[in-house]
Order: C-alpha cells, then structure tokens, then sequence
C-alpha cells in the first residue's frame, strides 16, 4: 500500500469518526396527502450501531419543488439533534399537529415518533407535507438521501404513500442524493400500516394502486342526477354522515375544468333525468385532471361527500376514472326560479349544483318583469375572515337587485332585518373565474383587461348570459360563532363581453338632481362628500399632530387622489359641501383643505358679469370655513379638530352664503375600561395590539351657520363623522367569555343586529349632537358620514323611533372631563327622538328608487346622510345620492397598489383624470328653493354687495296685483343713526313695473355703505302709494365673506341675559319661592 | 365682597349703634356737619383650608392677612349729604394677589327729603347690602350672600320709620367685585323693626353680560331676622335662596351658553354679652351651591369635585372683646367643613 493511499485512509477515519454510522441512515418512508397532519417520514437505521443525531444532519422539507426548508426544534436548532436511533430501528418525523391518535398508531408499529415544531415567528420548521413536497437528510453541506424530485412543483404525491425498497441483491439500499422514483413502492391511496417499521418491501414489489374500473353492468352505474337527488344533501349518503359508505361508479359527460372554487372537473348526465328537481351535474374534486378535455365521456368511482355543503365526488389520480375520448358539447341550463322552490334562491342554486348554467335575462319567467342576477359586489379582493383557502379576487351577484344591507330599510334588530340579512344570504351567487384571477384582470372578460374604462363593470349592473358551472363552499366564521357561511358560486366559462354587463346605473357626469325654481326663486344646493383619507402632509402641506398619514403613499399617488377629487368635487357644483375624511392638519394656507379649495378654484377664472352664471365664473369660487380652534386668534396648523388625524370641512360659496356663526362640538368620548380576560390580563390582538383599550372617538362635529344671500335665512350645517363601524367599542366584548386568553386572534366581536361595531357610541353621538342642535335657531341640516345605515339607532335618535326600539347608549362616555349621562357610567336608554328628515331615503323612495351610498363586502347601504329639520321640508326641491363611487370597483381609485403595471407617468391602466371612484363613498346631495326676501324673524336680509351694487328685494304682498305702469319706489335710512355713514353715493332707484304678474321686484341699490338699513319698498300707482302694498324690513349691506378663509367670532348665544333687570325679574322672583314651577333651563 | 362687606357692617353698626365715634371737624345746630371718621384693623384668617375653600381667598395658607384701614369724610348741608370713603384693603379674595390696594369705596351725594326718608347717587351700597347679613350676628361674615355690594353708578331709595324700612337701588352696568360685567342691578329690601323682633327681606334681580363676562341673569332672595331673647341674649337667622345664570362656555372672549344655578345658604346665630367688655357670638351654617353638585347637570368636571360635596356645613364660636371704647378684639374659631379654621382681629375706630 502505498504511503498516501494510507494517509488519505487514515485521514478520513479520522474526520468519519465523528459521523460513524451516518451512511446506515436510510429514508424508508414517506405519507403525503393534503391534509398535513397525516404527513410523515420515516428513517431507519440499516446499521449495527445506535447512531445518535448531532448538529451536523439535519432535516429539510422540499416544498412544492422550490424551497428548502430545514426543520428545526423549539430553541432553532436542528429536529434531531440529540436524538437516538438504535441499529434496525425507524423514527417517524411527523406534523406538529398530528393527532395523538396518528403518533400512538406509529408508536405501536415499533417506530419512535419525532413530532416537528410549529414555531409561529418562523412558520416553516415545520414538517407541512401537502402532496407537492419532498424531503431531504443532509450530512453537513452533503444531501445524503433524498424522497421526491429536487424541482417537482406538481401534486406528485396525492394522497400518497412511498416505501423505500431493497435494492436488487436483497439488501438495504444505499443513501441517494437524487430521487429515483423507481427505488420506491407507490401506494395510493395513502396507507399509514407501516409507518414506524422498519421492513422494507422487496425490489420486485408492485405499486399498489386503486385502479377503478367501470362496471359492465350499467345497472351499477349512476347518472350525476341520481347522486344528487332531490335535496341539499345527496340520497346515497346515510342521514348523520358526511361520505357515502361505498364507493359507487358515477359516468357523465365533462362539461367544464375549473381551478377554482376548487380544482376538479364537472360531469353531467349523458342525458337528462327531466327532473327539474335535481342536477343534472356533480363536480369532482381532482387535481390529477389535467389529460381530461370537455367533452370526454368519464366512468368515475368514488365516495360521494358532502363538502363545506357541496355534493361531490373525489379522486386523487387518474386510476379513479375510465375515460372514453368523446367530445360531446354541453348546453349550458339556463337557471330558471320554479314554484317549488318557495322563494328559495339557495333552493333553485341546489338544483344546479355542479351544473353548466346560464344566467339569463329572465330567472323566474312567472313573474312580470326580468328577475336577473345583480352585482352586489364589484370586482375586487374578497376579505374573507378566517377563510378556508378561498380569499382572492372576484365578484358577487344577487338575484334580482343587489344586496341592501338588512339595517337600510329595516330597523335594526327587527325581524325584518334579520329576515333581510337571511334573503341576502339566500340571494348571493359569488361569480368566480375558472382560474384565478391576478387582481387586475378578469380571465373572462377580455374587453375590461384592454379597456377597463368603457368596459367597466358596476354594482346593480344585470350580468346576463354568463355561462359557468355552480358550485357551494364555505366562505368565512360567521362572527362570534364557530360556524361558516356556505354560499354558491358561478365559475364563468364562456368570453364575456360589455353585452353581458347591463348598466342599470349608469355612469353619468353629474348628479341627477333637479334645481328647477320657479320664476324669482333660486335654488341652493348643498352636499356631502367623504375625501377617502385626503392627506397633504408628506407632499408639502402641513404636518398633522397624530404623525399618521393614510392617504397617498407617493407623489403620483397623491396628484392622482387630488386630481380626481377637484373633479368630483366640481361636478356636485354645490354651494356648500360637507367633507369627511380630510387631513386634520389645521386651517392654514398649507392645510389640506386650503390645498383642496385652491385646486377646485383653478378652473373659475371668469369675472365678467355677463359669466355669472357660467360654469368657470369666479362666482363659483370656494372658501373653506376655518375654526380657530386653538383661539390663537390666526388660522393656521394648530387648530387641529379633535382627536383624530382625519376630520371634517366646510366649503361654501361665498356669493351664495354667509357665515354667521361657527363652532365646534366637541363629541363624546369614550373612556370604558380596557378589555381583560379573567385574570385581569389585557387581551391583545393577532397585531399584538391592545384588542378593546376602551378609548374610543368621534370625530368633533363642525357646526356652522350661514345666512342665504338676498334672504334672511339661517342655515345651519352640523358636519359629522360619527365613529366607524370597523373596529369595536367597549360594548362589543361584553359578555364573551375571555377564560385566561390573552390573545384573541382574529376574532371579531358577535355583531348580533348586523350595525357591526360602536352602535351604542354612535347613540350617544347621536343624542349629543341632537340636543346641541336643539338650541340652534332655524334651519338645520345633519350631514355627513354617520355611520349609520337608514335604520340603525343613531339615525333612528335623530330622525324618529316609530316602533319604539330599546335604544341604549354606550357606557362611559364622556364631554371632555364630564361624564355625559350617569355619574357612575352606565348607559341609559334613549326615548326621545330628535324628528329630522333623512331626505334622500324619502326623495329615492318617492321615485321607487333605493338610496345608497357605500358598498361593504356585498351589501350596500347608505352610510351618509342628509337629514333636514322639518322646517326645511316644504324648500327641498331634490335629493339624491349620486353612484359615482361606491358602485366602481377600487380598481379605479388613486392607489397604485395591486394594480399591475405602473407606467411611466406613475399611474396604472385603471386610472383616469375623471370623477369615478374619486372616494369610496358616494356623495348625497339636496337642493333648496329660497325666494329673495324670505327671513326669519328678527334676522335683517342678508345682502352682499359686487362692486358696490346691492340688489333689494321686494316681495310683493299676495293680494296686491300690479299692473304695468305701476312704480316700486324704496326707501333706506341706516338703522343706527350715529354711525354717520356717507350716503352720498346712495342711488335709491324706481323700478317700473312692466309685467302684470310681477311678483318680486329687485331694486338695485348702488353705493349703499355697509350697516344694516331700515327698509321701506312701496307700490305706486298714478303717483299715489297702493294700500296695503308697503313693506319694511331690516337689510345687511356688507361686503361679501372672503374668498380668504377668515375668523368669525362667535357671538353671544342670547342666553347671557340683556342686561338689563327689569320688572319682569322681579315677577320671576316669585319662582324662586317655588310658587310657580318656572325655573328655566337655558338653552343655547 | 369680604372686605369691603366686613368693613360696611362694621360701619352700619357703629353708626346704627348711634354713638359718635367719628371725628366731628365742623358741626352746627341745624345738622350740617362734617365728620372724619376711619377704622384700622389689623389680622386675619388662620389656617385656611384648602379642601373647604370655596371662593373665599386666594389662596389657600396658613395665614391670610386681611388688615385693613379705611378713612372717610361724610357731610350734610342742609338737606344734602355726600360721603368719601377711601379703603386701603387687601386683595385676598379668589383671582386677587393678596396685596394691599387703595381704592373708594364710597362716593355719593344723596339727599334727605325727611328724616325718614332719602336718597343716594353714586358709588354705594346697593340697598340689600345693607342689610344682607341681618340675621348673621358673626364678626366674620359665615354665609356670604351674594347680593351686589357696592355699586357705581347707583340711584338708591331709602326709608326707615319706627318699626317699617324698605329701600330699593337701581344700579346701571353693575359689576362684579372683580370687575365683570353683570347687567343692571336692582335689588330691594322690606323690613320690620323692633326691639324684640326684626325681619327684613330683600331682593335682587340682574340683567346679565349678555356673553361678556361669565355672569348671566340672576335672581336672589334673601331673609334676616333678629330675635331678642334676653337683654343679652339674641338669636339671628340669615338665609338666601338664589337663581344665578353662569357661563358654561367660552368661544374666544366671548361667554355662551349660560345655564341656571340654584344656590341656598342658611346661618342662624347668637350672641350673647357677657358684660359691657365681652360677647360671645355663636354660629351654625350651611350652605349648597349648585356648581359643587357632581350630579347636577352643569357641573363643571374640569375641576375636581370638592371635599366636601354638594353642601358645605359648619359652626362657629367667637369672643369680641372691647377692653376700651372704639377698640375691638376678636377671635373666632371654626369646626366642620369650614373654609378656615380661625379668626383673629383687632380693629380701632375713630
């Protein structure tokens, strides 16, 4: 032997030593199905010697052909390190969450069970074997041996299990880096006996595999009908059971391939049972179909089961089925409502359960009229909570009219709204794609992909000849239970074009609103508007003081979000807009509403007279109302709103309005005690956040009074953005058993009347905001967000409670420092109303149309409101919400995340200039009709003057008739002599009336000085005064509110007392003895 | 309102109790006179206690010096009289500094149309000041009746005959002590006198700020009376009942929203002399101020609630000593939820 042989032998002797016996380390098993629990390895020790596992083997899963994934124990260190495995004996590595059941069978067969690690900061430790993975054993940087191929991504292993076997001269095999699938035994389906033994099956061992074959007696084979059978469940499954006892053979014809809901294939009767009441199809749950082709003639055996409320049929490989290559077409059924569904559309979905269908125009040809299927829910990400695999990109319709949240029309928690919640349930059919879709494009609809701005698709839109196959899964817990929601499903399967999608809400340009008046009326509009989080700050605007920004998240983004909200925003054409959901970073010229005005302004540039009433006059212009909220006597970035970093805005007109006075009512807050379980510990979410700290907010209602122009009219808007529905209050977890939990992940609160979080907040908001209202004199208007479907108990405190529901407030809420019901806290129940007018549900309802305002999930609703004091009512000429938001998919709005391809303008395909999908809530909208010279009492005309001229009205009192040659003469004197106002430009004009039926005369005043007037206006005819036709009223000349955003101080309320002390007091000393129960509550 | 209140029922019973104690610098038959008359006191409130205190100091310590000097001239000719009154005074009321200041107290002329009757103009008492604390025979004042005070710009009628007084004042623009507007004043009161037994009623009403400073409307009533026992021995019961309209909110400088306040007080009282030098004065006291209900509807929570509740109560024992004419020192001491816990004081009149 030559000297370096021996070195070299010696050598490695040496650095084996530690590693003696590695190479007797044999993979011999493997079980692999979708289920993980059931996924093992088994490894054995070939050799002679105990062989204990050391830091340097260690253990990896191949997952699905692309990721090595080392298993690792509980301190991150290798599974087996440590562990022993005597000479011919097995180890089983099994899933973290195997059952004991499953770890006591493998113990029993003589194996050691190795359970993996679930490590929740490093999920993939674990052994997760789901019929695409494999498995490796590495010596250091070496892969010693290995069970299935390094770069296999497909289900090569469904339900599967593989045994190691000798090799050809009767002895173990030797270790393999690379897979050789021929060395291995293929058992399907999976067999478990084996686990934990060490035996090995001999080279010459057949694969054993449940090869099916079609019965010749056709007696024994069923029809997809006969599987089904007349009811929700199929008849060949005993009662109490979820899978048939045996296997039964089941022939139909391929009708379609689908990946999703589930992957698999769908049969139908080779020819039609003619029974209405059952289906003629049946899906098979697959994935090993891919040599399958529609139209092929398909023998199938397996056990029928009923799945997540599907009837279906499964089979792991291609041995489950006989194919006979025919190519038969399917017809698509067109899905027709009979009598005997008794109004159940789950029931007549049952009987097309895994069939071809078409959705024509007409479901239910008994009934007058088109019953089609609606889009309740555009096209977009589906949100499931603790889904079962099924969150993706889709869209849901609902038969005949889309989905109304069970709140909107009917009171909360009343029968007909839990009856409305059941419809929708019965109503809904989730319209998938056969495969799935990446977020952007709809694999069936080629002409939205292209041109996603003609081809839109909407919520009400009627979705007509659609053709796919239906299917039932369970989609998420329903809250506070441990139960799913099941509902049906369209996979489309033909090309779709914009013939498919009937728009019965088309887009339009503007609002459909009238603003007709009569003669010498003029109408003032008035809207509201939520801005979808407006957000300047982190593109040069003013920093707000909660450091949070949640709107644009680039530059683009944020031109992109500004641009089509100044579009929005001009197309209302209001007066006077409410705005939610803008950057509460103040009033100054660097506010986010400042920035918001000053771009809507841009576009009114002509001042000549003759454009007044053009769509780019400066008489268009915006101001935003700013609140000196800090009394730092300037408006600027510290007069922050409230609590919160979005708050809410005015912006009026000034030719059209004037402020008379504004304030800010602070709205309750709540401050309950934090949520805990029963040790007192506090809960935290799967964000590790606090899960109900008990801090919860409004935002603060923006209250202002404007006067309309040429009128005395008070108007007064109280904006609003009462507390979301989205995250809960400390209501919500009362009464749910925490035990020592002190996670909840997950987990939403039972929302047993379907107005989801913080509805007793709202209450109190609501209450709040009514009683401050109360003291408000004049017109009132309540707009804005409230969060609230139509009849849930905020709007029903302000509007009326009719069938006087139990409407309680929630705990702990305060004003500021003062508790705002009891001392100690408790809620109190509300029983008086507040008697608005939600006047767009009224308008919408005269015209047999539904209001809604905001799509959630699959329901729509109105969340944003305009509710009118009774004294407005005989002035309101329209009302309407205007669907030019809600209704688009998200797709169209300013964010550029999850829209595909940016290009290089920093925007994507959905993304136009224009108004749709400005926000995510539409606007609501009403018109008022005013004459010139209405006033309320004690309130002088408001009349602002444009280049020193005034125009006074002179409402001619009824009963006089003029007549043509009749004169209208004026006279004006300033009310406070002393202010010794220069009169001397004052042209005081005759009007001559040259119109019998004049009814109101406007004299034009020109070079009258700002100060409030005594006004005299008189008829005369043939140089005498007419009887009767004299008129006197104050006037306010002044300058117009400023196109700058000023302060306006807010004046003595009246309740202060006049200063004087007159008799009157002293006759209401009588009440301080108590001899008359006069004792007052001030009011503001 | 304490100093100047102390200062005036001082005077009223020093003038009342009809000896000349003022410096007479030029008197004729016919009544016309002019007459220097002052007081120096010097002393305080001992121990104050911060959980009690109301709004009677302004601050809370071991000793608030309350001395005192005032200096006045006041005349008649013929049937015209005017009067002068300089107080040299320490601002230790709530908001004050606890400096001294000068200021007039008093500055009228007025008019004797009888004996019996006569009118004032100018900076005085308003009418019920005059008799506010009737029924309060304590040195330092327990119950505070919040009545007007002294008031500029006051037109004031009274009368006094055997048995019956009344008197009304109409003040235009009254103001707080502080300075605060608070609307027109009138206030009046009604009364019968006698050796035995007196009572006056009085009234007050208010116009109000009208949102410029915090004082709204107001309605008062109040009740004193006397009753002698024994010849040294009397009982007093002094009590109000009022309605008083307080901001509740503030925009800017301007007050909004004002909102009714019911507030009661009742003292009753003795006073016993012991000899010509000595007296003993005793008091109990209760008194329930709306702002101080936790429960009540405007209750202002930015503050803490008060030790002692909606209602405060205490009893007072004190001693005046006159170890000479003119010459008054006093003590007295307090228990229960008492603002302070003692008072001492010595004063010399001239």
């Amino acid at each position: 032997m030559k000297k370096s042989f021996l070195s070299l032998a010696i050598a490695s002797t040496i650095s084996m030593g530690a590693f003696a016996g590695v190479e007797d380390l044999l993979i011999t098993e493997m079980t692999q199905s979708t289920d993980a629990n059931v996924g093992a390895v088994e490894i054995t020790n070939t050799g002679s010697d105990a062989f204990t596992f050391t830091d340097d083997i260690t253990a990896y899963q191949r997952s699905s052909g692309k990721y090595d994934n080392e298993l690792l124990n509980a301190d991150a260190k290798p599974l087996l390190t440590g562990q022993v495995l005597a000479p011919g004996a097995s180890m089983v590595v099994v899933n973290s969450r195997a059952s004991e059941e499953f770890r006591n069978a493998i113990t029993a067969q003589g194996g050691t069970v190795v359970i993996s690690t679930y490590d929740s900061s490093n999920k993939y430790n674990n052994l997760f074997l789901t019929s695409d993975d494999g498995f490796f054993l590495k010596n250091g940087d070496t892969v010693i041996d290995r069970v299935g191929a390094a770069n296999e991504s497909s289900k090569w292993a469904p339900n599967t299990t593989l045994r190691r076997k000798k090799a050809a001269d009767g002895n173990n095999p030797a270790q393999s880096g690379t897979f050789d699938a021929t060395k291995w035994q293929n058992i399907l389906p999976i067999r478990f006996d084996d686990l934990g033994k060490s035996e090995l099956p001999a080279a010459d061992a057949e694969d054993i595999m449940d090869i099916f074959t079609c019965p010749i007696d056709r007696s024994e084979i069923k029809a997809p009908s006969e599987v089904q059978g007349t009811g929700f469940t199929s008849p060949l499954i005993a009662e109490g059971k979820t899978e048939s006892e045996e296997k039964i053979a089941v022939e139909g014809i391929v009708s379609a391939k689908v990946s999703i809901p589930n992957e698999g294939f769908y049969l139908r009767n080779i020819a039609s049972d003619n029974n209405p009441e059952t289906s003629d199809g049946i899906f098979v749950s697959s994935s090993a179909a891919g040599d399958l082709k529609v139209g092929q003639t398909v023998c199938i055996g397996s056990k029928v089961v009923e799945f997540e409320g599907q009837t279906q049929l499964s089979a792991d490989t291609a041995f489950s089925w006989n194919v006979t290559d025919t190519d038969i077409f399917t017809q698509p059924t067109d899905i027709e409502v009979i009598s005997s569904d008794n109004g159940s559309f789950d029931k007549t979905l049952e009987r097309y359960e895994g069939m071809l269908v078409n959705l024509p125009t007409d479901l239910d040809p008994q009934t007058d009229g088109d019953q089609d299927m609606r889009i309740t829910r555009s096209f977009s990400y589906n949100y499931l909570l603790s889904s079962k695999g099924h969150n993706r990109n889709n869209m849901v319709a609902a038969y005949k009219r889309p989905n109304l949240q069970p709140n909107h029309l009917h009171v909360a928690g009343s029968p007909e709204s839990k009856a409305a919640y059941e419809q929708n349930n019965d109503y809904r059919l989730v319209i998938e794609s056969a495969t799935k879709s990446n977020g952007t494009e709809l694999p069936y609809y080629a002409g939205f992909n292209s041109d996603p701005h003609t081809n839109y698709i909407r919520i009400d839109d009627s979705l007509i000849n659609a053709e796919g196959v239906i299917s039932q899964y369970e989609t998420e817990l329903i809250p506070g239970t441990d139960k799913y929601d099941q509902d049906y499903s369209l996979t489309i399967t033909n090309q779709l074009t914009s013939d498919n999608f009937v728009h019965n809400l088309p887009r339009t340009e503007t609002p459909d609103l009238k603003d007709t008046v009569a003669d010498d009326d003029f109408a003032i509009r008035i809207s509201s508007q939520n801005l979808f989080n407006f957000f300047n700050s982190p593109f040069g605007g003013d920093n707000n003081n909660f450091g949070q920004s949640r709107g644009a998240d680039s530059y683009d983004e944020y031109i992109n979000q500004r641009t089509k909200l100044v579009e929005i925003i001009r197309a209302q054409d209001a007066d006077v807009m409410a705005l939610m959901e803008i950057e509460n970073n103040g009033f100054g010229d660097a506010s986010a509403i400042a920035e918001i005005v000053n771009q809507v302004n841009i576009q009114y540039v002509d001042e000549r007279p003759q454009d007044y009433n053009g769509p780019n006059s400066t008489e268009n212009r915006y101001v935003f109302v700013g609140f000196d909220n800090n009394g730092n006597q300037m408006l600027d970035n510290l007069d922050a709103i409230g609590s919160d970093a979005i708050a809410t805005g005015i912006i009026y007109r000034p030719s059209k309005m004037s402020i008379e006075r504004t304030r800010v009512i602070p709205m309750p807050q709540q401050k309950a005690p934090t949520i805990v379980n029963d040790l007192g510990e506090v809960i935290k979410d799967q964000n590790q956040e606090i899960l109900e700290n008990g801090q919860n907010y409004h935002r603060d209602a923006l209250v202002v009074t404007f006067i309309v122009n040429q009128t005395g009219k008070r108007l007064t808007l109280a904006v609003n953005h009462l507390k979301s529905k989205g995250s809960t209050c400390w209501e919500e977890w009362q009464g749910v058993e925490f035990g020592n939990a002190t996670t909840w992940n997950n987990r939403t609160a039972p929302d047993l009347d379907y107005q989801g979080s913080c509805a007793e907040f709202r209450v109190a908001g609501a209450v709040h905001l009514g009683e401050e209202m109360e003291d408000v004199p004049g017109d009132k208007i309540i707009l804005g967000d409230l969060n609230a479907y139509g009849k849930e108990d905020p709007i029903l405190v302000l509007t009326e409670n009719p069938r006087n529901k139990t409407i309680v407030t929630a705990s702990h809420t305060f004003l500021g420092p003062k508790p705002q019901f009891n001392e100690d806290g408790s809620p109190v129940i509300i029983t008086k109303t507040y008697g608005y007018i939600d006047i767009v549900a009224e308008k919408l309802m005269e015209k047999g149309k539904t209001p809604w305002s905001y799509s959630f999930s699959d329901e729509i609703g109105s969340l944003d409101h305009i509710l009118i004091s009774p004294s407005l009512k005989d002035r309101v000429i329209d009302a309407t919400d205007w669907h030019v938001n809600a209704a688009e998919t998200g797709l169209y709005d300013y964010q550029n995340r999850f829209k595909g391809t940016i290009d290089g303008t920093g925007t994507h395909k959905f993304y136009k200039e224009d108004i749709y999908r400005a926000s995510d809530h539409d606007p609501a909208l009403i018109t008022l009709n005013y004459k010139p010279g209405d006033a309320d009492r004690n309130v002088p005309l408001n009349l602002p003057k444009l280049r020193k001229l005034i125009k006074v009205p002179y409402q001619i009192p009824t009963g006089i008739s003029t007549q043509v040659g009749d004169v209208a003469t004026i006279s004006m004197s300033p009310d406070d002599d002393e202010q010794r106002l220069d009169l001397s430009q004052m042209l005081l004009p005759n009007v001559v009336i040259s119109n019998d039926s004049t009814a109101l005369v406007n004299f034009e005043v020109f070079g009258a000085p700002s100060a409030i007037y005594k006004v005299t206006v008189r008829l005369q005819r043939d140089g005498k005064i007419l009887a009767g036709s004299e008129q006197s009223f104050l006037a306010k000349v002044s300058n117009r509110d400023s196109l700058i955003a000023d302060i306006v101080e807010e004046e003595s309320d009246q309740t202060g007392g006049d200063g004087s002390a007159g008799s009157t007091g002293f006759i209401s000393l009588l009440s301080l003895l108590g001899l008359a129960a006069m004792r007052r509550r001030l009011r503001k | 309102m304490l100093n100047k209140s102390t200062v005036a029922i001082a005077i009223i019973t020093m003038l009342s109790a009809g000896s000349v104690n003022a410096v007479v610098l030029d008197g004729e038959s016919q009544g016309d006179h002019v007459r220097l008359y002052g007081e120096v006191g010097v002393g305080g409130h001992f121990d104050t206690h911060a959980d009690y205190n109301h709004d009677e100091f302004y601050d809370t310590k071991g000793y608030v010096d309350d001395s005192f000097a005032t200096l006045g001239v006041t005349g008649q000719r013929q049937q015209f009289t005017y009067r002068l009154e300089l107080d040299y005074q320490r601002r230790n009321w709530l908001g004050g500094d606890g400096e001294f200041e000068l200021a007039i107290d008093k500055l009228y002329v007025g008019y004797l149309f009888t004996e019996q009757q006569w009118v004032e103009l100018g900076l005085t008492d308003t009418a019920f000041d005059d008799y506010d604390h009737f029924g309060d025979f304590t040195f330092n004042k327990s119950i505070e009746t919040g009545e007007a005070g002294d008031q500029e710009n006051t037109v004031k009628y009274q009368a006094k005959f055997e048995n019956l007084i009344f008197g009304a004042s109409y003040s235009y623009d009254g103001e707080h002590k502080s300075g605060a507007l608070q609307g027109d004043i009138i206030n009046g009161y009604m009364g019968w006198m006698s050796d035995f037994l007196s009572v006056v009623v009085g009234v007050e009403t208010r116009g109000g700020s009208n949102g410029i400073s915090k004082y709204g409307e107001q309605k008062l009533i109040g009740l004193g009376a006397r009753l002698k026992l024994m010849s040294n021995l009397s009982i007093g019961l002094n009590g109000f009942l009022e309605d008083e309209d307080l901001s509740t909110r503030k925009s800017g400088e301007v007050h909004l929203d004002y909102q009714t306040f019911r507030n009661y007080g009742l003292t009753a009282s003795a006073k016993y002399d012991l000899n010509e030098h000595w007296e003993i004065i005793s008091s109990i006291n209760h008194e329930e101020y709306e702002g101080w209900d936790l429960l009540a509807p405007n209750y202002d929570y930015s503050e803490l609630p008060p030790e002692y509740g909606k209602e405060r109560r205490w009893a007072s024992l004190g001693f005046n000593y006159r170890p000479a004419r003119d010459i008054v020192l006093s003590l007295e001491g307090r228990v229960g939820e008492a603002p302070e816990a003692g008072y001492a004081y010595v004063r010399m009149y001239f």
